[in-house]
């Protein structure tokens, strides 16, 4: 068990800065998910926590211990790759003992080792396949099973379930924070799909751009995301956004959307008066009125149903805005009125 | 701080190859360099090697000979009809072998065998063919009534020819990678083209073709390589001849180099060669390659 | 489709038909004009000839042991030697290299592939005079160590490109065998190579093959020495000897070689890609 932290960590490549000035720490025990879109900077991250890339400057402590230009081996790490990448040449078992070559154990220890992790991730019958033999489930469990078979003190998971069905990734995601709790090693996961981080992590690390955005609990990220790009990432349906600004005619606080007349009134006093901002909210965060007492005016351009609810899809200013709703009642190129709850909205 | 850091990219890339390297320097770089040294000199092979500065002259000597300009004509005839033939009959074969049939195994392993024959045994045997005594094609023709000698180790065809076994010796080759190509096209694709209502040749021009243009692109550039660097094959099976009809580039080097012992205008000679190669694959690239990269 | 192949077939198979029937004929068949298809009367006897040892046909008629047998024999003995020398060279060399550009990034990488391409590309020809005046100078002429140098000029960069192209397809597995406690250069040696083992044997039977068939340096360089290979031993048939049932029968026994390895190997050879490298 460890304590990760990262100071100033910078990694170029060439000119490009995959990561940039990085400042994040992982505590003990934690399940930690950086999120991003690709090439945000967030395998790299997890490489150099690895070991796998020396960082271009910054450092990294591991219990307060430097580790920056320690060895992957040396610094205990284990890692899932993309894929749940195995040695294709040599069957589960031996995958899983590689892991453990260069330990002080004994062969019975191993053995002893190798069984366990075996039985807790219900892999016994598999030991003698190779890894091109496996379904992409079976796979996913024997790398696992690789990985905890050291008994590390940091476990890194680079997207292993990006290229399995949606089912699959769902069973997978329960019984992998599961084990994580079961043996509390301090996690780092890394993922683009915000559904995987919102349903795994106890914190998550938004990053973009080779920077951490915001880190937050699930709950925190969702209610309060700090910026516009975390606020679009996470959550599905995402996030609506109208670009306008606020002004202040009578007394009252109106944000006024660009290229349109409409005007929404606000129920706060506001500050930035006459500045460009961008209001959002939620889809949930909407509702469908009939009377006058309404926001905008929207034309209906798709319908989502999803059993439960419908999302219903509108086209507004060149842009889409996305409003759930139970009533199944609408068509496609109705006109509907909403009504923005203002106590949820924010601002950027 | 612990000692035990590991190397980057580039130090582990140096240490793996900086032996090899310098062994590709010794074997590959200084004998290049020697080549355009020796150029420079008027070489005599007569009680032991003795070099003479003579500047570009051997240079010029070159190109206001006629032998080289009838050579690089016979070359480049050779290379065209060569790379022609060889990339036609490969797409051919892989065409054919693509279908489904019995025996799969044992009959591309019998296809393959051309390519696996040295070149100058290709040449011993294709001499035999062309010949007008011993010929197929003097056979052939009493088959179906002749009498006459139909000799291809003339001054018409002999290059033609040569341009044949080339082909025999290099297309199982290209159509082996072709193959692997084709095999990759999904079946799906052939079943859409079934709905648009394609013609055989339609489907082979809008489905079949276009995925393997890269490799049809990159053979070329192989087998103009491999034809205008080919000697061994000339040697056996034609021995440039007759008279100096099929003397190729390679072949008019090899008889100043080691029949006259002019190694000096030779590797002169050598370097318009290696000109040639490299221009054709660099010209090649500029038409074609460029656009089929994106 | 069937007619398509059978004329495939028949394609393939002719020329090498052709010319390899001699070896089952008298010489007073091979004459004959007009040549035919199907000769009769086709026996052994040239390959009992050309090792050295008389052969009588089922008609009474005695074939000579041919006065090249020795050279054949000391050619077949050092072609091996040399091609097998020559391909442990190569491979020894190669596979570091391969992988240095196939899974390694690091700066003038795309230059020194081009040198590599470019060696592909120098005709033999012109690399022979360099070496043959370096050799008259060194001694090296009719040398085995002096051909098995320049085999390698052709064998390396050829077999480095297609190297270059399977390793590219290999998963990352550095990375798994880095967590593992491996070293750069041990996950090299006890990870990587294992992996991709079946394209390095597939490597080394091509730079043999190569070096079994080289024929133009062998021509110059070691051409009636001790260190004679077999295609310039059979040459000899050719020019001075001429004898076509010899050259038949010593052409088909050196084909043999080959011929096993791309018949075993024929569904490998499309793995080695030597398109890849150029993307």
């Amino acid at each position: 068990m460890a304590k990760i932290e990262l100071k100033n960590l910078t990694k170029q490549f060439g000119d490009k800065f995959a990561v940039k000035d990085q400042n994040l720490i992982v505590n003990q025990g934690e399940f930690l998910i950086l999120l991003g879109p690709s090439g945000c900077g967030k395998t790299t991250t997890l490489n150099c926590i690895a070991g796998l890339e020396i960082p271009s400057s910054g450092e990294i402590f591991f219990n307060n211990n430097d580790v920056t230009n320690d060895p992957p081996h040396s610094r205990n790490v284990a890692m899932v790759f993309q894929s749940a990448l195995l040695y294709p040449h040599l069957n589960c078992k031996q995958n899983i003992l590689m892991s453990l070559k260069k330990t002080n154990l004994s062969d019975d220890q191993k053995e002893q080792r190798i069984s366990e992790s075996a039985s807790i991730l219900n892999i016994k019958e598999l030991m003698h396949k190779k890894p091109h033999q496996l379904s992409g489930g079976e796979r996913q469990r024997v790398a696992t099973a690789k990985a905890i078979v050291r008994q590390p003190d940091v476990f890194l998971l680079d997207e292993p379930m990006a290229a399995l069905d949606a089912a699959l990734r769902q069973t997978l995601r329960s019984e992998l924070v599961n084990l994580q709790k079961k043996l509390n090693t301090t996690t780092v996961f890394v993922t683009h799909d915000q559904v995987e981080a919102m349903t795994m992590g106890d914190r998550i690390a938004v990053m973009n751009d080779g920077k951490v955005e915001q880190i937050g609990t699930p709950i925190e990220i969702y209610n309060k995301p700090k910026t516009k790009f975390v606020a679009g990432f996470v959550g599905s349906p995402p996030m609506n956004f109208l670009n306008g600004k606020i002004t202040n005619k009578d007394g009252n606080y109106l944000f006024e959307v660009n290229s349109t007349m409409d005007n929404i009134l606000l129920n706060k006093d506001m500050k930035d008066i006459n500045n460009y901002r961008t209001l959002a909210f939620r889809p949930q965060h909407a509702s469908i009125v009939n009377d006058n007492n309404y926001d905008l005016e929207l034309k209906i351009y798709g319908i989502e149903n999803l059993g439960k609810e419908l999302i219903i899809i509108c086209e507004y200013n060149n842009d889409k805005i996305r409003i759930i709703t139970e009533n199944p009642n609408y068509k496609i190129n109705d006109l509907i009125k909403i009504k923005i709850n203002k106590n949820k909205i924010l601002f950027f | 701080m612990r000692q035990n850091k590991e190397i980057s990219d580039l130090k582990f890339a140096l240490f793996m190859s900086l032996p090899v390297i310098f062994f590709l320097i010794f074997v590959v770089i200084y004998p290049l360099a020697y080549a355009f040294w020796m150029s420079l000199h008027k070489v005599s092979m007569f009680g032991g090697l003795k070099f003479k500065f003579i500047g570009f002259s051997n240079y010029l000597k070159v190109v206001t000979n006629e032998k080289f300009w009838d050579a690089l004509f016979v070359s480049i005839r050779f290379t065209i009809e060569s790379t022609i033939l060889t990339l036609l009959l490969g797409l051919l074969i892989a065409l054919i072998l693509s279908k489904p049939f019995k025996y799969k195994t044992l009959i591309r392993s019998m296809i393959i065998i051309p390519w696996s024959i040295s070149l100058y045994g290709c040449g011993i045997m294709w001499a035999q063919i062309g010949r007008g005594q011993t010929g197929l094609f003097t056979a052939i023709y009493h088959l179906f009534g002749g009498d006459d000698k139909v000799n291809l180790i003339g001054k018409n065809y002999v290059i033609e020819l040569l341009a044949l076994g080339n082909a025999w010796n290099l297309s199982p080759l290209v159509a082996f990678f072709l193959l692997s190509n084709i095999s990759t096209i999904p079946k799906r694709l052939y079943d859409l083209a079934d709905i648009d209502k394609m013609s055989n040749f339609e489907k082979f021009w809008n489905v079949t073709f276009p995925p393997l243009r890269f490799t049809i692109f990159v053979f070329t550039c192989i087998t103009i390589v491999m034809s205008l660097k080919l000697h061994d094959f000339i040697f056996t099976l034609s021995q440039g001849g007759p008279g100096r009809v099929s003397s190729t580039l390679t072949y008019e080097i090899y008889k100043l180099s080691f029949k006259n012992m002019q190694l000096g205008f030779g590797s002169a000679m050598s370097f318009y060669l290696l000109f040639l190669i490299v221009g054709s694959t660099l010209m090649l690239y500029w038409l074609w390659g460029r656009r089929l990269e994106k | 489709m069937y007619l398509g192949l059978f004329v495939l077939l028949i394609w393939t198979l002719t020329p090498i038909y052709w010319y390899l029937k001699l070896a089952f004929l008298t010489p007073n068949n091979i004459n004959i004009f007009p040549p035919v298809f199907l000769p009769d009367d086709m026996h052994f006897g040239a390959f009992f000839n050309i090792f050295g040892y008389d052969y009588t046909t089922a008609d009474n008629i005695l074939l000579p042991a041919s006065g090249q047998a020795s050279q054949v024999i000391r050619g077949l003995l050092n072609s091996l030697f040399v091609s097998i020398i020559s391909t442990i060279i190569t491979m020894i060399v190669i596979v570091p290299l391969a992988y240095t550009f196939s899974r390694l990034t690091f700066r003038f990488k795309t230059a020194l592939l081009l040198t590599i391409l470019l060696s592909v590309a120098l005709p033999p020809i012109s690399t022979l005079i360099p070496f043959f005046a370096m050799y008259v100078k060194l001694g090296l002429t009719g040398t085995k160590f002096g051909l098995i140098i320049v085999t390698l000029t052709i064998t390396i960069p050829f077999v480095t490109w297609m190297l270059i192209g399977y390793f590219r397809n290999i998963p990352p597995i550095e990375k798994l065998g880095r967590i593992d406690g491996y070293g750069r250069f041990e996950t090299f040696l006890k990870v990587f190579i294992p992996v991709s083992k079946n394209g390095i044997l597939v490597a080394a039977v091509i730079s043999f093959i190569f070096s079994w068939n080289e024929f133009t340096y062998a021509s110059i360089l070691v051409n009636g020495t001790k260190a004679v290979t077999f295609p310039t031993s059979i040459s000899s048939f050719l020019f001075q000897h001429p004898h076509p049932q010899h050259l038949s029968a010593s052409l088909f026994l050196g084909m043999i070689p080959p011929f096993i390895v791309a018949v075993f190997l024929q569904r490998y050879i499309s793995e080695m890609n030597i398109v890849d490298p150029l993307r």
